[in-house]
């Protein structure tokens, strides 16, 4: 038997969370998720910072969408945030692609408030130039997943987790979808409009829709986990170019360090080659992927390099715990790198029936979603 | 009333790792393992700040260590406890529900399959702040299958006194050594007023020292301000026999046993299967 919907929504990271508790109150809702729970990827692995646009010198539009959304996410998601740090942005003096003036113009122009601080004593002076102090708070992905899951759970809708689309084909004005969960069981569903919004796998369901694909670009990445006492309040981000991140996971009481160098191991597109340890796992596909975190075939660890890199610039930084570290697939648009563009961008794929691809970036970008709830 | 127990059965024993990376190389460690693990048990207790050396770049070896053994021995069942974010043998821990969360996360991807269980280690807020969310995190992954636990918790009123925390089937971690004296039994049944369906699991038998260092050298326990109350003047296998007849006096349901070298543990099977004679 086929059920029918208004709405099919691929994925259930923030962004299909998102879409389905906004959807569900006014229509038929059905949505599918790959993984027993939401959030679970890259929801969940990355850096956790809210952020203002500071970061995004090169990526105007990523700035600009992130600014505009900021302070709404942040009242609207107050429970997951943490604010009870002070963010660093240091420029360094070698390398980057900015300076102290260009670094505050950008900021002005943004509207964000960045202080300048004087002998900033954990970090290496000879290293960076200048420092400022930008309010920029980091959202706690575990008390996300928990309140999107029990805002879903009072909503009539129709949830399949650990299940995936395994056919698809268009109808006379509907999509008539099959899905699989984990037992090998089907389910066909008929849906009047289809959201797409599973990220790093985009074009892997687009395929089964018979839809063009995107130009995606996949990057491996590892996040390193740590406890470190001296930074118990602090987040720093040394700019801009192949440098740095330091800041709070969440609430976790652990930081999350990123690098620019060496977070991300390899890289593939989607017209392009699988990377190495997609080869050797034999079962992700160069637009498909499972989950690096378990996976026997995952690149070797960069901590090494990552830590030596954090202690160049923040030599004073003291013991530093090493929890772990997490790994996902990072998927950005494939444009040229220097554009670091990291934006949201809605594309319909096809009309009557519907077919929408949600090619996510900043997480507080969710809000961009309402284009599609407006277009109905 | 229930007979007392006369022995553990293998799966109620657990390998101590806290002296990994510390007192025991990791060649021994690795012979220590595969001892252990031909000798049939499976059950590993390790700590995500094992060792406690107080040298940072080691945090975390020992389990380090396992993940990089753990293919060997394919049905290994690992037993984690989280919550001190240092391995300076400080009483520093952090406890929420997303520490937990994310820590979880790791070790699946560090451990795979062979984490077996997941708990609390050193919760030193003795206030009774609400624990639910941490609470319902440990009920989560129970019903996914994994083994949950409590050790060294300030306060146990602050996780049984809600609806969830007391019907938890915990492993109870709870401090066997030889200097503790008639307390244990106080901690026993207050442990099972709170949690009526936890476990209790025994460590620290032998007070963080060997069997034959207690036996030969019985000034060490004292140079570590202990006492070696019933043990005093025993030969090594005595010793051991004793351990295990208080635990069972005692009605532990485990025990964590913490040699060093497979010899030690070959010492300890004996005693284990009553074949160990004084």
């Amino acid at each position: 038997m086929t059920e029918t919907f208004d709405y099919l929504i691929i994925g259930g990271g923030i962004f299909g969370a998102f879409a389905a508790q906004h959807l569900a109150p006014h229509a038929s809702v059905a949505l599918v998720e790959k993984e027993p729970s939401l959030l679970k990827r890259a929801s969940k692995i990355n850096q956790t910072r809210l952020h203002t646009g500071a970061h995004y010198l090169r990526a105007p539009r990523t700035a600009t969408d992130a600014r505009k959304h900021h302070d709404r996410f942040l009242r609207e998601h107050q429970f997951a945030i943490n604010q009870s740090f002070r963010h660093i942005y240091a420029i360094a003096r070698q390398g980057s692609l900015t300076d102290a003036r260009g670094f505050e113009r950008f900021c002005q122009w943004l509207d964000i408030e960045a202080t300048q601080m004087q002998d900033f004593e954990l970090l290496d002076h000879n290293r960076v130039s200048d420092s400022y102090l930008v309010k920029e708070p980091a959202f706690d992905p575990f008390l996300l997943a928990r309140h999107y899951a029990a805002k879903l759970e009072e909503l009539d809708l129709r949830l399949h987790l650990s299940s995936q689309v395994v056919s698809a084909h268009r109808g006379d004005d509907a999509w008539l979808v099959q899905i699989e969960n984990e037992k090998g069981e089907r389910t066909s569903i008929a849906a009047r409009t289809v959201i797409n919004a599973t990220y790093s796998n985009l074009n892997s369901i687009s395929k089964i829709f018979h839809l063009p694909e995107a130009r995606i670009k996949h990057e491996y990445s590892e996040l390193l986990l740590a406890y470190i006492p001296s930074l118990a309040d602090l987040a720093i981000t040394i700019m801009d170019g192949p440098f740095l991140s330091i800041t709070p996971y969440g609430m976790t009481g652990l930081h999350v360090l990123s690098s620019v160098v060496y977070t991300h191991h390899a890289s593939t597109e989607n017209s392009g080659q699988r990377m190495p340890c997609q080869i050797a796992n034999g079962h992700c596909a160069v637009d498909a992927f499972d989950r690096c975190q378990p996976c026997k075939n995952k690149p070797e660890s960069s901590q090494k390099f990552m830590l030596n890199q954090l202690r160049t610039f923040v030599p004073n930084i003291g013991s530093i715990f090493i929890h772990g570290q997490v790994e996902t697939v990072k998927s950005t648009w494939a444009v040229e790198d220097y554009r670091d563009e990291r934006q949201t961008s809605i594309r319909k794929l096809e009309s009557g029936p519907d077919f929408y691809a949600v090619m996510s970036g900043k997480v507080s970008n969710i809000y961009e979603l309402e284009y599609i709830f407006h277009a109905k | 009333m229930n007979e007392m127990r006369t022995s553990f059965d293998k799966d109620s024993i657990l390998l101590g790792t806290a002296g990994w990376g510390d007192k025991v190389e990791k060649s021994a460690a690795l012979e220590l393992l595969s001892t252990f693990y031909q000798h049939g048990y499976r059950w590993i207790d390790t700590a995500t700040n094992y060792p406690i050396n107080r040298n940072p770049k080691e945090y975390g070896l020992a389990i380090g260590w396992l993940s990089e053994f753990q293919s060997d021995f394919p049905d290994l069942k690992i037993f984690v406890k989280a919550g001190s974010r240092t391995n300076l043998g400080e009483p520093e821990s952090f406890i929420n529900a997303s520490y937990f969360d994310l820590v979880f996360e790791m070790l699946i991807g560090q451990l795979g399959d062979g984490l077996a269980g997941l708990g609390v280690h050193w919760d030193n807020n003795s206030s009774n702040d609400d624990r639910s969310m941490l609470l319902d995190f440990f009920a989560r992954i129970h019903h996914r299958g994994y083994q949950i636990g409590l050790s060294g918790i300030a306060s146990k009123e602050s996780y049984s006194s809600n609806s969830i925390g007391p019907s938890l089937p915990w492993i109870y971690q709870l401090n066997l050594s030889p200097a503790r004296g008639v307390e244990i039994e106080s901690e026993i049944a207050d442990v099972r007023k709170h949690f009526p369906d936890a476990r209790i699991c025994g460590y620290n038998t032998l007070g963080g020292i060997s069997a034959k260092d207690l036996a030969t050298s019985p000034n060490r326990m004292k140079a570590l301000s202990t006492s070696v109350g019933e043990l005093e003047g025993k030969n090594e296998n005595e010793i051991l026999n004793r351990i295990i007849r208080r635990a069972l006096e005692k009605e532990v349901d485990a025990l964590i046993i913490g040699p060093t070298n497979a010899s030690q543990f070959s010492q300890w099977d004996l005693a284990l299967s009553g074949s160990l004679h004084d």
